[in-house]
């Protein structure tokens, strides 16, 4: 019997079921968890984050920092 | 504050380079296509060379706009808004470098290879094994170098757009591999180990998924980070786009219900499947809404910035392919559109309008900031682009939709008397052909704008400085301490006293569990993976695996060893491009090409070549239906036979030998494929030779020239064979008990 033959009795149309029924719990889950309330100001917070993304060193400091001291 | 401010500096040389590569790659794409796009109006184009037929470089076309052009523009986002993202270099420059040389190496492979005729045939991942086997390569480099980065980040959050890099780079790896299965027979040449339906059902759960995560996810993650740029303020809702991210991530693997449908699934799970299908309107729209609300009171700037009006027109493209993605997918409406022009104009909507404007905003944007001049070199040239594109794209998909619906509806019409009403298949050809020159202007237009840029962005680095400024950026490191932020105490158990399950339903509820989670890269890796994978297995498994699915027919057997060879000829010429071989159980399909295809009459076609698209018409019934003596006219010059049409000639099989050395070993692949060969796997090359010298004797016979061992022989045996076994009685002895009637099929 071919691998075909073993999956074809193995009884798993079941498992589809099932993992369809598990997507939606925790999809639901996630939708509901984003959207609460308390969590507003902090997803508001988030949503900035590409506009604080470049930081020069001299911009902030006014002086230009020591290239040595550069890690990466 | 005990943590330690670390300085370093951003790679953008790496994002010159893919930059450079997007515009070089976007040209060589878009010029083939207007070439491809001429060829079907204007046959002659073809130039009646083998390498230059519509055939061969279609494939040419569909893999350099999709993995060179949005390839490249991908890359180039990913590694600029990343490392700014996560406030970090690249993990490793080598690493960068060696994905990207490795990457244009794998794109001129491409370009070599498929006008040569080496292809697998299975669209979208053409490319035959070893260049599948360096994408698996390149590709682990890339993400290794990208969770690297993550993993040593100065930003704690990590922000949505990275969220659909990481299901870009997983799920295109998982694609990849499980689509590209096969037995190599040659330097050039594998078969698929999958077969009929399970491989077209594996090749179609490929081909849905490739548009969702090469050509949506990481286009989307370059909307929330380059349009808020842009704009200058965050985006519209923050919250939404999660919730988009994970929609698409959960929605998307379950979206196609034909992949349903006609699974042992009861009736109630299949139902649900396309309710899913309908619920991505939902999550696309609010993604498109999104996007534009993030530009309220920030309009004026659309009309002054051509970046921003890239950005709109290119998301407002995705609305509306998105928005006509599931209305293709409902069946009373696949039926009318599918195979013809309609899907080739919903696809250019989405990749000219969606993938193409986002890269071109993308790019002007960049331009300034990476080549370090103040400014763009021409503000205007950006402008006449945008006018270019966006006429350019009207005109295209207009026309094509036209031509789609034009002759769907004249491929079903039946006349009064109960007859078609234009049997012949070139009336609907022709009738379209006006609307062909209609999209050669658009296209042009399109390629036009495309020059333009290239040119703009060209002008734009010949005046970058001497040496490119370095800035040193300076953040916190991130601890490696998860502190108390990490496990939270729940709020509840603040308040007084709890028993320790008490304390864990508090916790869940609060959902304390999903804060850590988002900000835990690898654990959020491993989610995207399984949520991908699983949905993927439990869709295939039912289909794939189990036998019961694809009713066996005792009259079908394997090809004879020289119409292997005839069909290896047929993949190599890209037949399936413009040739379907899938009769649909419609009264219009069954009176012009015949009997309808059964599953069960594929079991031997590794790989299938159902194709999606009849500019010529079906021919899985073609076998028998003409002489021997039509096919040598019609293949030498086909408007010989067939006034008007637009296929191109293949002087060069009346010209080339047969190979008669390769058969026996692709006879044995296929054996050990489990094809039931018998005999054939020791005499393979000896059964051709004299199948050959037969077909050769009849064409002489039928008043034909002598084509002694030319390919065009091969190629004969197996259009003659082609969905005729269907109609033959079951060999004798093989214990099958089924009738031997054309319907003999069981389930």
């Amino acid at each position: 019997m071919g691998l075909s033959g073993i999956m074809g009795k193995a009884g798993l149309e079941v498992y589809a079921e099932v993992g369809l029924v598990i997507f939606l719990i925790v999809f639901a889950a996630v939708v509901w968890n984003t959207f609460r309330k308390s969590r507003k100001g902090e997803m508001e917070e988030a949503g900035r984050i590409p506009l604080d993304d470049f930081v020069p060193v001299h911009d902030r400091t006014g002086t230009s920092s020591d290239d040595d001291e550069v890690t990466s | 504050m005990s943590t330690q401010v670390e300085k370093f500096r951003y790679d953008d040389d790496i994002v010159r380079k893919f930059v450079g590569a997007t515009l070089l790659w976007g040209a060589v794409a878009m010029l083939v296509g207007v070439i491809i796009a001429l060829q079907l109006a204007f046959p002659a184009a073809n130039l009646g060379l083998p390498y230059t037929t519509f055939g061969r470089l279609r494939p040419l076309h569909t893999n350099a706009a999709i993995f060179a052009f949005a390839g490249n523009a991908i890359f180039a986002a990913i590694y600029y808004s990343s490392q700014r993202l996560l406030k970090a270099r690249m993990f490793n420059d080598k690493l960068s470098k060696a994905h990207f040389w490795g990457w244009q190496a794998i794109i001129v492979s491409a370009a070599l290879t498929l006008p040569l005729g080496i292809t697998q045939s299975r669209e979208y991942a053409e490319l035959e094994w070893p260049i599948d086997l360096a994408i698996a390569v390149v590709w682990v480099l890339f993400a290794i170098n990208f969770f690297g980065t993550i993993a040593k980040r100065r930003e704690r959050h990590i922000y949505v757009a990275i969220w659909f890099y990481i299901a870009t780079i997983i799920t295109v790896a998982i694609l990849h591999i499980f689509n590209n299965i096969w037995i190599p027979a040659g330097l050039t040449k594998s078969y698929s180990v999958y077969a009929g339906v399970q491989d077209a059902f594996m090749q179609w759960w490929y081909g849905h998924n490739a548009v969702a995560f090469f050509l949506t996810t990481p286009f989307l993650g370059l909307m929330y980070y380059y349009l808020p740029k842009a704009a200058n303020r965050p985006v519209f809702s923050y919250r939404l786009s999660i919730l988009h991210f994970w929609s698409l991530v959960f929605i998307y693997i379950w979206a196609g219900p034909h992949h349903l449908h006609y699974t042992a699934l009861p009736e109630w799970a299949s139902t649900l499947g396309m309710v899913f299908s309908v619920m991505l309107w939902m999550p696309s729209w609010g993604g498109m809404i999104n996007g534009l609300l993030t530009l309220r009171g920030a309009w004026n700037k659309v009309a002054r910035d051509p970046v921003l009006k890239f950005f709109v027109v290119g998301i407002t493209f995705y609305g509306m392919s998105t928005f006509e993605g599931p209305l293709l997918s409902i069946k009373s409406v696949n039926s009318l559109s599918h195979y013809t022009d309609w899907t080739i104009a919903h696809v250019h909507s989405g990749a000219l309008g969606w993938n193409g404007f986002m890269t071109f905003g993308m790019v002007y944007w960049l331009a300034p900031r990476i080549f370090q001049t103040k400014e763009l070199y021409s503000k205007k040239l950006a402008e006449a682009h945008f006018w270019l594109g966006t006429i350019g794209i009207l005109f295209y998909i207009v026309a094509i939709y036209a031509a789609g619906v034009t002759q769907g509806l004249m491929w079903r019409a039946f006349d009064e008397s109960g007859r078609l009403a234009y049997p012949n298949f070139v009336e609907t050809v022709t009738e379209i052909i006006p609307m062909y020159w209609v999209r050669v202007g658009g296209g042009l237009m399109y390629f036009a704008g495309m020059l333009v840029a290239a040119f703009n962005v060209f002008m734009t680095w010949k005046n970058r400085p001497e040496t490119y400024d370095v800035p040193v950026i300076e953040a916190p490191a991130l601890g490696e301490d998860t502190g108390p932020e990490h496990a939270p105490e729940p709020e509840l158990a603040k308040a007084g006293g709890m028993l320790p399950s008490a304390y864990k339903i508090a916790y869940f509820a609060e959902a304390k569990w999903h804060r850590i989670w988002e900000r835990k890269a690898f654990k959020f890796t491993v989610w995207v993976t399984v949520s991908v994978a699983v949905a993927s297995l439990f869709e295939i498994i039912p289909t794939f695996l189990i036998k019961s699915n694809v009713p066996t027919i005792a009259s079908v057997q394997p090809y004879e060893p020289l119409e292997l060879y005839g069909r290896d000829i047929y993949i190599a010429e890209g037949c399936y491009n413009c040739h379907s071989q899938m009769v649909r159980p419609f009264r219009a399909e069954t009176e012009r090409y015949g009997e309808y295809s059964k599953p069960g009459e594929f079991v031997y076609d590794h790989p299938f070549q159902w194709g999606s698209r009849r500019i010529g018409p079906d021919l899985h019934r073609i076998g028998g239906k003409y002489s021997h003596m039509w096919h040598v006219r019609h293949m030498r010059n086909p408007r010989e036979v067939v006034d008007m049409s637009i296929m191109p000639p293949y002087a060069h099989m009346f010209d080339d030998d047969i190979d008669y050395g390769v058969i026996q070993p692709r006879v044995d692949v296929m054996a050990m494929l489990g094809v039931p060969y018998g005999e054939a796997i020791n005499s393979a090359e000896d059964m051709a030779r004299q199948q050959a010298e037969q077909i050769r004797q009849e064409i002489i016979a039928e008043g034909g020239p002598d084509l002694k061992n030319k390919d065009i022989i091969a190629l004969i045996a197996y259009l003659q064979r082609l969905g005729t076994d269907i109609f033959k009685a079951p060999p004798e002895g093989d214990g099958s008990t089924e009738s031997p009637t054309a319907a003999a099929v069981t389930h």
